[in-house]
């Protein structure tokens, strides 16, 4: 997953010099999405995620 | 030349010197971190990760400002960009100060400080925008006041 969102940055670089705008737009905004993604899931998964349940909140 | 057109200049100036020093200051994080990881070794983790792919986004955001000029669609980009980083950065610095017990890892960050960095990046663009919207609200004034006489 972090793959596709370097990847996605990556189009979005090229697109911004050489493509439409709008595709840009789009691979920034997926980018964005797959990060959300990948942090919620680093935070909520409980083998691979960096929760914190000794933090007694 | 009127005033008016002075400080105009001066202002759009300090606007592009700003962005330019922020981006400069991006662009040295990132050039550290890749450097601790090819040069010495460092793997990053998954959060290190996000906050560099955040960081692009942000310089993103500002490559669009020098290419196609000022907009307040390219500061939003960087803008959530930003917001992102902020969130992760807090995140790591958090697991910083509380390692998990299990696996005791006290991180470079807490250690070089790159965590307040990261931090000041976000914070040095809330900034530059409440410069940009007290700048907007004298200009709106300034036009409702000539609309009005």
């Amino acid at each position: 997953m972090m793959v596709a969102v370097f990847a996605s940055m990556f189009v979005a670089l090229v697109m911004g010099r050489y493509g439409p705008a709008w595709l840009a737009a789009l691979s920034l905004l997926a980018c964005l999405g797959l990060s959300v993604g990948l942090f919620l899931f680093e935070i909520y998964s409980p083998d691979y995620g960096f929760r914190m349940p000794w933090i007694q909140t | 030349m009127n005033i008016a057109t002075d400080s105009r200049r001066l202002l759009a100036l300090l606007n592009g010197l700003s962005l330019l020093a922020m981006m400069l200051a991006i662009a040295a994080i990132l050039t550290t971190a890749m450097t601790l990881q090819y040069a010495y070794g460092e793997l990053p983790c998954p959060l290190c990760l996000l906050q560099r792919a955040a960081m692009f986004g942000v310089c993103f955001g500002i490559i669009l400002h020098f290419r196609n000029g000022y907009s307040v669609r390219n500061t939003g980009v960087s803008l959530l960009f930003a917001l992102f980083l902020l969130i992760v950065s807090v995140r790591q610095t958090l697991l910083d100060i509380y390692p998990r017990p299990s696996h005791s890892y006290i991180g470079s960050a807490a250690i070089a400080g790159f965590g307040l960095e990261q931090l000041a990046v976000p914070r040095l663009y809330n900034l530059k925008l409440l410069a940009d919207i007290a700048r907007w609200r004298r200009w709106a004034s300034s036009t409702w006041m000539t609309t009005q006489a």
